[in-house]
């Protein structure tokens, strides 16, 4: 009983406070640069697609809202031949930035994303690939993985040895 | 005055009341929203109008052009007349309450007991509402209400006898006048507060919201109601809400009696303070289960209004 | 029975088990790599650890390998015990070392075997800080992908491939950290079941080639039980679709025919039905001559009810590759008169034929669960890695099986495949392969090579050695007698063998000749089965039927005046000469041809209607041994295109004015199943479309199925509706019955924890056995049989060589002979190209080269082809590839003479 009243009294001290929010289109809030907004898909330092279409976020998102078709340039690497996330869809929960292992998919603080036309809350692979590495601007990860792309054979990758001469007699 | 033009009055009287109090009953949809607002660090609706008070008749016009849909499954009649009894019943309760000593609709001397009785009438509404809706959410919603509604009702009456053992009258303009020396409010303030608690659970307001509890019932009762009919519901809350706070007056604050101001400001105020603090309830108490609420009725509230009873009666009684 | 204690746990196992394969089979958890049913035990990946306890009082216990210990009476054992827990997490720490960090983008991933174990084994955290080993990949064909850094060193793979498949261009290579899986060199793997290094490998280092190019997930697949289109077998096989197209096939266990394995032209033939070639809209031709215009379906209905009604003669032309319910709506539009089988001369004859020998012999047909178990095999004639190329691997198997049975005689676990492999090493003297040509299976059978008439002699010879009510042929030589009394005396030991015979050398004697040999050994009182490779898919199923000869519509075509031919799913430039081909085009005003995909006969008739293919529609088989099996449609299109039977049905509907005919599959199986008698037990093989478990259908998606609501975002906001299967107890959907369906209707193996294709493990009763709903198979032929037996008389005479003529047989390609999988991407890399094998002693004599092109004419016909040395073929007959893309259909066997090329190089 105590503890109702207290919270009445506190809940009521709330009208002598200052307010969280803030009228938005007047006055802008600052976002912090985890905020969860427009989903991007990054490039790594080389400038290379960082999507490798592994299919894990697609897989983690609860409510189904991203199609990916995964295919093969000439050089070995796998791509996205279609990546379609449906905004209208999306709740912007983060567990594709989560799941991602080459941290190409990340979450941005643009939040303004209304439209009049459903349809245009459709988004295809050339609305969500942006030039830069986003918020992560080192990982590469050709560099690390076994697979030997054009410009990293076998062996060259990062803490990778030689490939193994299978001919030689030496123990 | 009014002995001079007597049919006059009577026409302007309920007409004022009427509309004063369903335009109070409307702003209500803007002020709790103001103050949950408020109270919860944020603006709340403030871009329609000065303060966002146009709010209302925004709301008001969208409520206009919804689609007025009665699913096919339900009871149609029934489905149709349940927001309407809602809607009636509490208007018809304000006939009795006296906004000052002669502005009043029907000056009866069982005025309380008319209350009690229209506001028992009300139960109706929700619970062919959730019938009709053929719903099992509405259903379920509808039988909370049943169950919730008879419950308080009980020492809801019983919490008010005290105040009339102390006034030895039903007639409301003779239990304000008896506050003239001390409001009711002191000698009576178990009888207030469960008062209060079952005015929260006459109107389900929150945290007796329980038949509309929108998390597991989704709107309960009213889940299938749209457009005016969903909007009687509505308003037909928030008159609750103004009605009971206008009884609380009445009965524990000396209604209109105070210095220096006219009568009629002196309610407006004190029924103003009532309703906000409906809406800090709201902004602070999270819903109890539904069992506990009933048990919290039955096995506290009603043997503690008997009490009051009892012991009221019992001063009265030593002091003849 | 003996127990064992498991954690305490008492267990019911089965005498010869290893431990492994009793944990497994109890449906524990016990991690392992190098153990697979298939291949047996080797201890090679130290996965399996458990600890062993002396008895009842003994906490401590000594580790031991599950896979290698053998499971007996009253044996103490756990899995849960710290030390063995703690030794197999190492032992995946250790694999996962050199292991790379490909997961996003390896193929096996979301599916792994070693995802799977590393999980069960708890390793998590990876404390290795040198540098990984590193390997170069080899291309190894238009099938398999190679990526060796992702090795674990299972040796699965070759053992697999070279002692389960007789592949010889598998092997390993270098030692300790740095051993090798591959071949000598870049280039294709030769054995035709190489695909199932896909399914054996536990990791990512052989991964399917062309579901790379277009990659998804396997939980993202929608998947369905079906049945392979493209030899007699019916392995049963699971395709997985995304986008509208068939991505991949896996394959679908059952223990009674494919169990692990399938062909490399059954897991890579069936994209075809992504091919550019596929029929996706009818056509409409006013004239031969011009140029088809493609109409709606409604058109095509109204046009073809037009044709219908105004025709005064019209024709069915029924196909072994279309379903029976095609077939059957086909004979009810036309009536039973006017249904002809659309098949070649010769296979009219030996089709039934055959139907004739399984129908009213003593002897069962043989599954290939028979094949693999018998204790005595006869292949007469047939090439079976080209025409049932399963039934091949089956008698692979079956030596396995019998090596196993011998190293049993003397203490040697049949899972212990290495001790069994050193005991046993000579080839199988149980098994006889009798063939044309060289037939892959030499280095595991007793093989050798006859001419087809010769064979069938043979045959008769054996037939007569084990009954002498059968004719001996005259004039045979004393070799040949003597394997003959050597084949017999080896049959007439067994208890139950196998007699394996096929319709692809167009010889009916070598029929006659096995029905002979089977039967005489039944009337000895062995239960012999037989087996029959047949052409096509539904081969049976067709004769089932009871449909004219396509050849006697061909000898009255001028007079009976047909106007309106329909041509179901079948090419008629494949069973009739070109010749004929235009007799037909000439004398029947209207041909209709529905197909899924373009060929001849599409292309030269007035309507051709698209239909849908097998992974789109429902239908039903029958396969060589009689069996009935259902294969259910993978997906719907978003322009749905119809089943054959559906297409024909709504002409039977406008044409005998029956509005409410057969509303769904059910509907046309019942109706079939009173019609023909033969079918009566169908009802017991399929499940009708009402069928629920828990109310609730059996899903085609998986539990993980993403993208639901971006897939068609870019075409609609509005989420289509779940398609309703009015047709099967499947739904195309993710909610359903999420437990383990009936055998036959399991769209994918998959349980919590086992991701990779061995989740099999738990669908089975016991490891390796049946499935744990195993539906009981419905055989046609298995029904009670006359006990009188009335043996083929008048054998063949021997061959006799004439000269300057060669008498020509067909040969079959596995890659190449059947049209529809030609179609697909990766076997049209791997295509076989026409050629004509002759012998070596006729190619010296005619000085020959190999490749030299040569004119081989048959009854004025030509055909310039390559000549292919065979050096064990008999002189005096050649084989002249067939079915190959871009040849003219020949009558044979027939003599041809065959002339060095005028511009030959």
């Amino acid at each position: 009983m105590f503890s109702i009243l207290k919270g009445l009294w506190i809940v009521f001290k709330h009208g002598f406070r200052k307010r969280e929010t803030v009228l938005y289109p007047e006055e802008r809030p600052i976002l912090s640069p985890r905020y969860r907004g427009r989903i991007v898909l990054t490039r790594d330092p080389d400038g290379g697609e960082r999507c490798v279409a592994c299919y894990l976020c697609s897989a983690v998102c609860p409510v189904d809202c991203i199609v990916i078709q995964a295919t093969e340039d000439e050089n070995g690497r796998r791509y996205p031949k279609s990546f379609r996330i449906n905004f209208s869809r999306c709740i912007y929960c983060g567990l594709c930035e989560e799941a991602c292992p080459t941290t190409a998919i990340q979450l941005t603080p643009d939040f303004e994303m209304a439209e009049y036309d459903r349809k245009n809350m459709v988004y295809e692979k050339e609305d969500l690939l942006i030039a830069g590495p986003g918020k992560n601007h080192e990982y590469n990860f050709y560099k690390v993985a076994g697979l030997a792309i054009k410009g990293k054979e076998k062996g060259q990758g990062i803490e990778e040895n030689e490939p193994v001469d299978i001919r030689s007699l030496m123990p | 005055m009014m002995a001079e033009y007597p049919l006059f009055f009577a026409v302007l009287i309920p007409v004022c009341i009427l509309f004063g109090f369903v335009t109070a009953g409307s702003m209500l949809i803007w002020a709790e929203r103001r103050l949950l607002g408020l109270w919860q660090l944020r603006y709340g609706p403030n871009r329609v109008g000065p303060f966002g008070l146009l709010q209302v008749v925004a709301d008001t016009l969208k409520m206009f052009f919804k689609e007025d849909w009665i699913p096919p499954f339900a009871d149609k009649s029934v489905f149709v007349i349940a927001p309407a009894i809602i809607m009636t019943t509490v208007l018809l309760s304000f006939m009795i309450v006296p906004v000052s000593p002669d502005f009043v609709v029907f000056d009866s001397s069982v005025g309380l007991l008319v209350f009690l009785s229209l506001s028992s009438l009300g139960a109706y509404s929700v619970v062919l509402g959730g019938w009709a809706s053929n719903n099992k959410y509405s259903l379920l919603g509808g039988l909370r209400a049943a169950a919730q509604m008879l419950g308080y009702e009980v020492f809801m009456g019983i919490s008010l006898m005290g105040v009339v053992a102390m006034t030895g009258s039903f007639r409301l303009q003779d239990i304000v006048e008896a506050q003239r020396g001390m409001w009711n409010i002191g000698p009576q303030f178990i009888g207030f507060i469960i008062f209060y608690i079952a005015a929260l659970a006459e109107t389900h307001r929150s945290p007796f919201d329980l038949p509309e509890a929108e998390s597991e019932l989704v709107a309960g009762f009213h889940s299938e109601y749209s457009g005016l009919k969903f909007g009687m519901f509505f308003v037909g809350e928030y008159l609750g809400v103004t009605l009971m706070s206008s009884m609380m007056t009445l009965l524990f604050f000396g209604g209109w009696l105070g210095p220096v101001l006219p009568p009629v400001v002196w309610f407006f105020i004190k029924t103003t303070i009532l309703i906000s603090s409906f809406v800090l309830m709201r902004a602070t108490l999270p819903r109890p289960r539904y069992d506990q609420l009933i048990v919290y009725g039955w096995r506290v509230l009603l043997p503690l209004a008997l009490l009051n009873l009892l012991v009221t009666g019992g001063i009265v009684l030593m002091f003849q | 029975m003996p127990t064992i204690f498991i954690d305490d746990k008492p267990y019911f196992i089965k005498e010869g088990q290893n431990l492994l394969h009793a944990a497994l089979s109890h449906g524990l958890d016990l991690p392992y790599f190098c153990w697979h049913p298939g291949l047996g035990s080797v201890g090679a990946c130290r996965q399996c650890a458990v600890q062993h306890f002396k008895d009842a009082e003994d906490t401590k216990g000594r580790m031991v390998m599950s896979c290698m210990t053998p499971a007996t009476d009253g044996m103490r054992v756990s899995i849960e015990h710290e030390t063995c827990k703690s030794f197999r997490a190492d032992v995946s720490e250790w694999m996962m070392t050199n292991h790379p960090h490909d997961c996003p983008v390896c193929d096996e991933g979301g599916e792994c075997h070693l995802q799977d174990m590393t999980v069960m084994t708890g390793h998590n955290y990876r404390q290795f800080r040198f540098k990984k080993r590193t390997f170069n990949n080899q291309k190894l064909g238009p099938f398999v992908n190679h990526e060796m850094n992702r090795c674990i060193t299972c040796y699965r793979c070759v053992r697999y491939y070279r002692d389960v498949a007789g592949g010889t261009d598998l092997n390993s290579f270098a030692s300790s950290n740095r051993v090798y899986f591959g071949r000598n060199e870049d280039g294709t793997l030769e054995n035709e079941f190489s695909g199932n290094l896909v399914e054996v490998c536990p990791t990512g280092v052989f991964t399917d080639k062309p579901f790379k190019a277009f990659f998804n997930r396997k939980w993202d697949l929608q998947m369905a039980p079906s049945v392979c289109q493209l030899c007699s077998l019916g392995c049963n096989i699971i395709p997985g679709e995304r986008f509208e197209s068939i991505r991949r096939v896996q394959n679908r266990y059952n223990h009674e025919i494919n169990d692990y394995f399938l062909c490399d032209k059954g897991r890579f033939g069936h994209s075809f039905v992504n091919s550019k070639e596929r029929l996706f809209v009818s056509m409409w031709r006013q004239k031969a001559k011009d140029v088809a215009s493609e109409i709606s379906q409604e058109e095509t209905f109204q046009s073809a009810t037009k044709l219908l009604s105004s025709s005064k003669r019209t024709v069915g032309i029924g196909s072994p590759r279309a379903s029976l319910e095609a077939n059957f709506a086909l004979r009810t539009l036309v009536g039973e008169d006017n249904f002809y089988d659309g098949l070649s001369r010769h296979d009219s004859v030996l089709l039934s034929k055959v139907k004739q020998i399984v129908q009213r012999g003593p002897a069962l047909t043989a599954s290939l669960q028979n094949v693999k178990e018998a204790d005595a095999i006869l292949v007469l004639g047939e090439d079976l890695i080209n025409t049932a190329p399963r039934l091949a691997l089956a008698i692979r198997q079956n030596v396995i099986h019998m090596a196993q049975k011998k190293a049993a005689a003397v203490g040697i676990a049949a899972w212990n495949d290495l001790a069994v492999r050193n005991f046993v090493r000579e080839k199988s003297d149980t098994v006889f392969v009798v063939t044309a040509s060289k037939n892959k299976l030499e280095d595991v059978a007793a093989s050798f090579q006859l001419h087809p008439d010769n064979i069938a002699c043979l045959g008769y010879a054996i037939a007569h050695e084990l009954n002498s009510e059968v004719e001996l042929p005259k004039g045979m030589d004393a070799d040949l007698l003597a394997k003959a009394r050597l084949i017999a005396a080896v049959l007439r030991e067994a208890k139950n063998p196998v007699i394996i015979s096929g319709t692809s050398l167009y010889t009916e004697a070598l029929l006659d000749a096995s029905a002979n040999v089977a039967w005489a050994l039944c009337r000895q009182g062995s239960s012999a089965r037989i087996c029959y490779a047949l052409p096509e898919a539904n081969s049976m199923g067709l004769s089932l039927m009871n449909a004219k000869p396509l050849s006697l519509l061909m000898e009255e075509i001028v007079a009976s005046k047909v106007s309106v031919a329909i041509v179901l799913e079948n090419d008629l430039s494949r069973r009739l000469s070109s010749e004929n081909l235009g007799i037909f085009f000439k004398n029947i005003p209207s041909v209709i041809a529905l197909d899924s995909f373009q060929q001849q006969t599409v292309r030269q008739s007035k309507l051709a209607v698209a239909t849908c293919s097998f992974s789109e529609g429902t239908g039903t088989f029958v396969n060589n041994e009689g069996r009935v099996q259902r294969y259910y449609s993978v997906f719907e299109r978003k322009e749905k295109i119809l089943e054959s039977w559906r297409i024909l049905r709504d002409w039977i509907r406008k044409s005998k004015k029956k509005a409410s005919l057969w509303k769904n599959l059910d509907e046309i199986t019942d109706d079939m199943c009173r019609e023909i008698d033969t079918l009566s037990a169908f009802d017991q093989a399929i499940y009708r479309a009402s069928f629920q478990i828990d109310g609730q259908k059996i899903p085609r998606e998986t539990n993980g199925y993403s993208g639901r609501t971006a897939m068609v975002a870019n075409l609609t906001m509005h989420e289509p509706k779940p398609l309703v299967d009015v047709d099967s107890p499947l739904a195309h959907s993710m909610e359903g019955y999420e437990g383990q369906p009936p055998s036959s209707l399991i769209p994918f193996f998959w349980e919590p924890g086992w991701n990779s294709v061995q989740s099999v493990n738990k669908y089975q009763k016991e490891i390796g056995g049946e499935l744990k709903n195993q539906q009981p198979a419905v055989r046609l032929f298995d029904k009670q049989k006359s006990k009188k037996i009335v043996f083929f008389q008048r054998p063949p005479s021997l061959f006799k060589q004439q000269s300057g003529k060669w008498q020509i047989f067909p040969r079959y390609f596995i890659f190449g002979s059947e049209e529809r999988a030609a179609l697909s991407l990766a076997i049209s890399e791997h295509l076989s190209v026409p050629c004509i094998g002759i012998g070596h002693e006729d190619a010296q004599k005619q000085k020959w080269l190999p490749g030299s092109m040569v004119n081989v004419e048959i009854d004025s016909k030509k055909w310039r082809l390559p000549v292919v040395i065979h050096p064990e073929l008999e002189s005096g007959m050649a084989l002249m590839a067939h079915g190959l893309a871009g040849m003219d259909y020949a009558e044979l066997p027939s003599y041809a003479c065959i002339r060095l090329s005028e511009s030959a190089t």
